[in-house]
């Protein structure tokens, strides 16, 4: 992707960030206001820094957006989005990078909490090298059974503290 | 006192457990740097959380054994693999691969490696003389003047960590300052981007922000299919050879250290730099400049001599202001406070042996790193050779106990995650890390000052333009926008 493509992409998220804390701020202010805080003077209330800068960050959004349209309009970006999206679905690279992240997700949000350490760590550390094909699968279960016995025995252990 | 101190810190260093863990951080550190892709910020980042319940002192000392191991590593695949193991090392490889391309692999790793300790033990000089001088001057710093400080540290490293686009890295530093203000506010206790979580209102911690922001993108980016480059044999050195080199070109040490040490004390701005400039000082001054490029022995000592003078030099701003001189710097600041140490003005009155502590360990660190780079230089090769896709998964599980060791809550895994994601995103298009870490770290000093400021002034924003200090950070700050953005280009044409 293009660095104007990529460009456009993230100043339409920051553009709805910018405005989401600005308006924030203003809320913190207005509740800031009311008692128990009862401040309402707005430069010293909790919500100015946010405001001010959310505003900030709306302007150099928008800057930034006005930039990455500038010489090929609003739309040819929208279209040239679409037509990387689809060939993003097909891109071998992506889809290993995104499997990637679920699995690593996967181990970060659930897996932990739910089953004992070691055995979330041995299995999410298995499936990640078994799906990037890192090596042979005996290899890999090895790998990863050492991998956390040693990090295991050097924290549990030598540094006496515990894991998740 | 201050030999009392240095003493102090020796004898803390020989003791046969710090001794040790220098070495092991100092190891450790030399391999993730030159492995392409595990950056010494992420080596720090990854640290700092498994660092957690050590001895203050053990923790240090293997904190800044890995900050210059990992900054020195990266000199030794930029010279065998032509691939920089850090970005510090980028300007070493334009030499260095040549060098070993003509079969001097083993001298070339010897120049660097001996110029690489150089260039930190010369920076320690900088770090002893200026820090105290800088903490006397901040102590004249009230509130305003800390958080104009603040945002100019921000606003320098956004412009110089994203060349050509001063926009983006701003951008990243005000997104940085937004994270800062999740959770209870320090003047009201007012809960800002909470929404009623309970975790979220006892702030978002620094160390999993960190980790996900500088660990995470390398992680998932080594899941792509790349074939790594051919690396060379490292050949036999003698030492004789490249120490006479080396000190035959001690005004390029000497000059590249200073330019190491300056640039490291700007904000934000990173080791990276430094090489690059010593580099391009020692060949514009050359008389042979077209050697350059072509395997020059002065080339590979000024880029790693400047690089490795940018630790001292970056830890300066760290230790006086609170302000990180660079990425990884900035880790450390953020490593030293959850030690239990306060960086800044009073630093010198409330923990005045830190800073020669701090000056020993770096020596003790340069000095290990010299001797284990050069005994590790034999199985580069196999390092270098180690599977990516093996590798970065074990990353990503210290990277999680890394996170989990701060609170003991597995909310700081999930903002790992999350900010892991951000950093992807922001990598990807171009966006600087640095200032956005920068933002995290001062958004709480700029924010508390600045509504301390305004509190004393009744709102007014006046004392801004009415102290001289404030005035002189106001001026900075508006010519470093206004020559960033190309306005002032554009008001010089206008005048002529």
């Amino acid at each position: 992707m293009e660095m104007k493509q990529k460009d456009f992409n993230i100043s339409l998220v920051l553009v709805g960030l910018g405005l989401y804390s600005t308006i924030e701020g203003i809320r913190m202010y207005r509740k800031a206001a009311r008692p128990p805080y009862n401040i309402e003077q707005f430069s010293i209330s909790p919500g100015f820094l946010p405001t001010i800068l959310g505003a900030l960050l709306l302007i150099l959004s928008i800057t930034l957006f006005v930039k990455s349209i500038k010489g090929c309009g609003f739309r040819s970006q929208v279209s040239a989005l679409l037509s990387w999206s689809k060939q993003a679905i097909h891109d071998t690279d992506i889809r290993l990078m995104v499997i990637g992240m679920l699995i690593m997700g996967i181990y970060a949000y659930f897996l932990i909490g739910l089953l004992p350490y070691w055995l979330s760590s041995v299995l999410f550390l298995t499936a990640l090298m078994a799906f990037l094909r890192a090596t042979k699968l005996w290899k890999i279960i090895l790998i990863s059974t050492l991998s956390v016995a040693l990090v295991i025995v050097l924290f549990q252990v030598v540094f006496n503290v515990s894991l998740p | 006192m201050v030999f009392e101190y240095l003493m102090q810190a020796v004898f803390t260093l020989l003791s046969p457990v710090n001794l040790l863990v220098l070495m092991l951080a100092v190891g450790s550190g030399l391999i993730m740097g030159m492995l392409p892709g595990l950056s010494a910020t992420m080596a720090i980042a990854l640290l700092t959380g498994l660092t957690y319940n050590l001895p203050t002192q053990t923790a240090l000392i293997s904190l800044l054994g890995v900050y210059v191991g990992s900054i020195s590593g990266g000199c030794q695949s930029a010279i065998l693999l032509n691939i920089p193991g850090t970005p510090a090392s980028a300007a070493t490889a334009l030499d260095g691969f040549p060098l070993a391309k003509r079969g001097e692999g083993g001298h070339a790793i010897l120049i660097a490696t001996t110029s690489s300790a150089l260039g930190t033990l010369i920076s320690v000089i900088f770090v002893l003389t200026l820090t105290p001088f800088l903490t006397r001057l901040a102590l004249k710093f009230a509130s305003w003047e800390f958080f104009l400080i603040s945002i100019f540290g921000i606003l320098i490293c956004g412009a110089l960590t994203a060349p050509g686009n001063a926009l983006k890295g701003w951008i990243s530093g005000i997104l940085g300052l937004l994270v800062a203000m999740v959770g209870l506010d320090t003047v009201d206790t007012f809960a800002r981007f909470s929404y009623g979580n309970v975790n979220l209102m006892s702030n978002i911690q620094l160390i999993p922000v960190m980790i996900g922001l500088f660990g995470f993108p390398e992680i998932v980016k080594s899941f792509k299919r790349e074939g790594s480059g051919e690396s060379l044999k490292v050949t036999k050195f003698q030492f004789k050879r490249g120490l006479t080199s080396v000190f035959g070109n001690w005004v390029a040490v000497i000059r590249s250290s200073i330019i190491g040490v300056l640039v490291g004390i700007i904000p934000g701005v990173g080791e990276d730099t430094g090489g690059w400039l010593s580099y391009w000082a020692s060949k514009s001054r050359s008389k042979d400049p077209d050697s350059f490029g072509e395997g020059s022995e002065v080339g590979i000592i000024s880029a790693e001599t400047g690089n490795n003078a940018c630790v001292g030099g970056a830890l300066i701003p760290v230790l006086s202001l609170a302000v990180p001189g660079s990425a990884p710097a900035a880790v450390l600041l953020a490593a030293f406070l959850m030690h239990g140490y306060r960086p800044g003005p009073l630093l010198m009155t409330e923990s005045p042996s830190f800073v020669y502590s701090v000056s020993v360990y770096l020596i003790g660190a340069s000095l290990m790193m010299w001797v284990l780079a050069l005994i590790i230089s034999r199985g580069t090769v196999r390092i270098l050779g180690i599977n990516k896709k093996i590798l970065m998964p074990v990353v990503f599980l210290l990277c999680v106990v890394g996170s989990y060791l701060i609170n003991y809550t597995y909310f700081d895994i999930k903002v790992m995650f999350v900010f892991g994601l951000i950093g992807l995103a922001l990598t990807s298009a171009n966006f600087p890390a640095a200032p956005f870490l920068l933002g995290v770290i001062l958004g709480p000093m700029a924010d508390s000052n600045l509504r301390r400021g305004l509190r004393l002034s009744d709102g007014s924003l006046m004392p801004l333009v009415q102290r001289p200090i404030c005035i002189l950070f106001l001026v900075v700050i508006v010519f470093m926008i206004l020559g960033q953005t190309g306005l002032l280009k554009k008001l010089k044409r206008k005048r002529s």
